[in-house]
């Protein structure tokens, strides 16, 4: 047996629109690749294939005017289980979630079934989607079908996995500091991260609430486009979200005459592997599109300024886990007691590091050389971007300074695996739009992701100008 | 020797927290019923389930923005939420938003009424309120029906200097709030949570004495009993040549005793930061000015109003003090009384009826509308004033309208020129006596010939009408 090639949304959508395919064959598809991968690549926490069939079958017994088909009808799509779907578990891949069954549709899920997407199961993450392999789950690691030894990714590991092995068609991931952008580098898909504000994070469950944002992981630049069309646009139940509805895109593929590519001079200096920077930069010089080089000192600290923004809200945000109202209780005599009891037994390593260093960096005496310097930074970080902008269109980095490594080389190195996020926190905290494709050309015979950055809210001109250099 | 008291000088500043008047709760849409049966008014948002959001409250911002404006603060065109941490199992997210270092507004002042004493109001912001912690004696439950409820908490400068202030301070205050409909400011349902922070200093000194600071204060009593408490503990323990320690005490009604709940050592740090779910707030200078030209008539512009219109001092300090009074009051004066005949019939007379009777405003069974009609009928002379009485009395005890029982109980003023002749013949003819010395010049036992023909009249007439009647007679026999 092999894996069964799923076609891509663009695909199944023209031929279900035509009569041509039926959404339950899909879903037997996907039936057959989790029964043979599920088990060792580990991409779900909770798979829902049953209810998932019976809709496609409804969707299938829908007759729609030709053309009229709603964008996602019948499409399976796979959601990172940090993500609220009402009566279903939300786990965040964390023992302090045990038993919690969300009460509401977060409104990316409220779109998606508007448009007629079918939800096949909630996706394995780093614990509350900290992490950059999938190895801190408390559901256990996700693995790279890729290659088994190596790992997926992270935090939107699974849903990545699951893209790659055809365990869904298109997936839904949270990117806080590259979380959707570098999975998909190591899988050989594409990850889309929108500007900060494009996509509602109501039902997202918060990581870093100033720099989560739900993006698509897909297998063409064209299916991203697709799904963020979908779960785009303003949303009054996110004070957040940016007011205007997201552009209209003109997915031609054709490279625009001029366009003027930048490339960051401190991002390309710092890269160890040689092999890397050419799989980013060659396709473009054989496209015969220049590379300006800019300088941009300020990135040289984006990782710092990131790790102390993000643990300081994380320390925040993770506050509510207390045992009292749901989820995970130990329960012991004093209230203190039943706090630490619960919150010591229901995180994992890593969420505790962040806690500690976070209510660290927000202690009265240490704020302002902390947390406010960091804003300050991420002010001056935003101020260089724009500065960039002036100058050229888009930005061209890789996703990541190396391939898919193995399982276990850096979790018990923490600061070497936060180094990972070397080209995707910056851009974060500058809340601009951002893109991983894959590289044609392989390194150590895995796939290199290509990251593009726009300015803000450029995020339809951004998908235009990747499905263009996704066809060289 | 100067007494101890006055050898000192305190200082008292007051955190007030106001539940404002919505539907709605701060940052969700869930109804503001704290007495509604434990945790039917919740929702993710103020549950603070995963993935929730919080939405702000706008009408929540404009009752904030007019408290301010009312006290004469500025109200900032930005302003900004923040997360105020702490673990408590009726804080469900683990934090509080609140303002912190960008209020909504800063720098009012308020006056006291009587006391040539301003205090100025450091600060006005916005924040959601926490649940509620039920104990039994096996266990604690929660009730997060009040959870996310708005509040305004208003803080004072240190510029109070004894509990009769702290107390027209407080009272000033929610009368302000009340007359806005900013927020029924009701202390016994937890309305309005008064917070004063007192400390003590030997007169002259520069530096501050150190704090304490009292909750559970639930009534006005409490605030001036507490306060007064915490002043004198200062002032005998600074007498002993005692160390003070920064502490926040709790008022225990019963026992009027404060105990104390936390010291400064093991204060929390709260480690604010900026809410990053919210952004910031930004008003329209043009939204503001809005605002303050639908301000209603304030306390102490009124108060300044029925003097000039001839209310006396003792009058406005009642009707100040109590609302539903002033309510009715106005009440009246909409409805066409003058204020001397609203302060007659309410104040006076009305007053001393339900003094008599034990009776609160609340059970008086006289209505706005047929005081009117009792003062009305008075003025037109269809009552007389001593029938008034006895009518008011009636109406009190019946609950029915003015002119019903004045017709029941046979009050009109006897208006026949006739028979009020009559009346003065028969007591003229009656009394010779008094007649005789009239006539000689001392007018002034005209009174009593008045008061006799009252009382054949059963006072039904105008004692003016009778006094003319009676001089009329008694001159044309002349």
């Amino acid at each position: 047996m092999s894996m069964k090639e799923l076609p891509t949304i663009a695909q199944l959508w023209f031929d279900l629109d035509t009569g041509a395919a039926k959404a339950a064959d899909v879903i037997a598809l996907i039936r057959e690749n989790v029964a043979l991968y599920e088990k060792d690549i580990n991409a779900y926490i909770n798979l829902y294939l049953d209810e998932a069939e019976e809709l496609a079958r409804s969707q299938d017994s829908t007759r729609y005017p030709a053309g009229k088909t709603p964008d996602l009808a019948g499409i399976p799509i796979a959601i990172k289980d940090n993500i609220c779907v009402k009566g279903k578990p939300c786990t965040c891949a964390s023992n302090i979630l045990k038993g919690f069954v969300a009460p509401y549709d977060a409104t990316v899920i409220e779109r998606l079934n508007a448009r007629g997407a079918i939800l096949v199961g909630k996706t394995n993450l780093d614990e509350f989607a900290m992490g950059a392999s999938t190895e801190t789950s408390a559901f256990g690691p996700v693995r790279n079908p890729l290659d088994p030894e190596r790992v997926p990714g992270g935090s939107s590991g699974g849903s990545a996995a699951a893209v790659r092995y055809g365990g869904a068609v298109a997936a839904l991931g949270s990117d806080t500091g590259g979380s959707v952008r570098q999975p998909a580098a190591f899988s050989g898909l594409v990850g889309f991260r929108p500007s900060y504000g494009r996509v509602s994070r109501w039902g997202l469950v918060a990581f870093a609430s100033s720099l989560d944002q739900i993006g698509p992981i897909t297998r063409t630049v064209e299916d991203a486009a697709l799904i963020y069309s979908v779960i785009a646009g303003p949303d009054p139940r996110d004070s957040t979200t940016y007011p205007q509805e997201p552009e209209e895109m003109d997915l031609t593929g054709e490279l625009k005459r001029g366009v003027k590519v930048g490339i960051i001079k401190e991002f390309f200096a710092e890269l160890a592997d040689e092999r890397i920077s050419e799989a980013v930069q060659t396709p473009f010089k054989e496209a015969g599109i220049d590379l300006i080089e800019v300088s941009m000192p300020e990135v040289r600290y984006s990782i710092s300024g990131y790790y102390l923004l993000a643990f300081s809200e994380v320390s925040s945000n993770l506050a509510r886990y207390d045992g009292i109202r749901y989820g995970l209780r130990v329960s012991k005599l004093g209230l203190r007691e039943t706090y630490s009891a619960s919150r010591a037994q229901g995180f994992g390593e890593e969420i505790k590091r962040r806690i500690l260093m976070g209510t660290f960096g927000l202690s009265a005496g240490y704020i302002d050389a902390y947390y406010n310097t960091a804003l300050r930074y991420r002010a001056a970080l935003a101020k260089a971007y724009e500065k960039a902008f002036s100058q050229v269109d888009f930005l061209l980095s890789p996703t990541a300074p190396t391939v898919a490594y193995k399982l276990g080389e850096k979790i018990h190195d923490p600061l070497e695996m936060y180094l990972g996020d070397i080209y995707t926190a910056s851009n974060a905290l500058a809340a601009l739009p951002c893109i991983s494709i894959p590289a044609p050309r392989k390194v150590d015979g895995l796939p290199v992701g290509i990251q593009l950055t726009a300015s803000r809210y450029q995020d339809a001109k951004l998908l235009e100008f990747a499905h263009a250099v996704e066809r060289i | 020797m100067p007494s101890k008291e006055s050898r000192y000088e305190v200082i008292i500043g007051i955190e007030v927290h106001v539940q404002l008047n919505t539907l709605s709760k701060m940052f969700c849409r869930c109804e503001v019923d704290v007495d509604a049966r434990p945790n039917t008014k919740v929702c993710p948002i103020c549950l603070g389930l995963p993935g929730a959001l919080p939405q702000t409250n706008d009408t929540a911002v404009k009752l904030g923005i007019k408290a301010a404006l009312a006290l004469g603060c500025k109200v900032n065109l930005e302003s900004r939420w923040a997360r105020k941490h702490y673990f408590s199992p009726d804080l469900p997210k683990g934090y509080q938003i609140t303002q912190y270092d960008y209020p909504l507004a800063t720098g009012g002042s308020l006056d006291l009424p009587g006391m040539k004493r301003s205090v100025r109001i450091r600060r006005l912001h916005l924040e959601e309120d926490a649940g509620k912690l039920i104990h039994s004696s096996r266990e604690t439950l929660v009730d997060f029906n009040r959870c996310g409820v708005p509040l305004a908490e208003i803080v004072s400068e240190p510029d109070i200097a004894s509990a009769l202030q702290a107390d027209a301070y407080l009272k000033e205050l929610r009368l302000i709030l009340r007359t806005l409909g900013v927020s029924d400011a009701e202390m016994e349902r937890g309305h309005f949570r008064c917070e004063p922070n007192i400390s003590v200093r030997p007169r002259g000194q520069e530096e501050m004495g150190v704090r304490s600071e009292i909750k559970n204060l639930n009534s006005f009593k409490a605030v001036r009993e507490g306060v007064e408490r915490a002043v004198e503990d200062q002032i005998a323990w600074l007498e002993q040549g005692k160390e003070i320690v920064q502490t926040t005490y709790l008022w225990d009604e019963k026992a009027r005793e404060l105990r104390p709940m936390r010291v400064k050592e093991t204060a929390a740090d709260y480690r604010y930061f900026p809410e990053p779910d919210l952004p910031p707030l930004i008003l329209e200078q043009s939204e503001i000015d809005e605002i303050k030209e639908s301000l209603p008539e304030l306390p102490a512009a009124k108060r300044k109003r029925l003097f000039k219109e001839g209310l006396s001092k003792q009058d406005i300090q009642v009707l100040s003090q109590e609302p539903e009074w002033e309510d009715y009051f106005l009440n009246l004066l909409e409805k066409g009384a003058t204020v001397k005949e609203a302060s007659t019939w309410l104040l006076n007379e009305a007053r001393g009826i339900m003094a008599e009777r034990r009776e609160g405003l609340e059970e008086f069974k006289v209505p706005v509308e047929e005081m009117v009609n009792l003062i009305m009928l008075l003025r037109s002379g269809e009552l007389t004033r001593p029938a008034a009485k006895g009518l008011l009395e009636a109406m009190a005890e019946k609950g029915r309208g003015a002119k019903e029982l004045m017709t029941r109980m046979d009050l009109g003023a006897v208006s026949d020129s006739g028979f009020l002749e009559k009346v003065a013949r028969k007591i003229i003819d009656a009394n010779p006596e008094p007649v005789q010395r009239y006539r000689n010049g001392k007018t002034g036992v005209i009174g009593f010939l008045v008061g006799q023909c009252m009382k054949e009249l059963r006072g039904k007439a105008d004692p003016n009408a009778v006094r003319e009647a009676l001089s009329t007679l008694i001159a044309k026999e002349d």
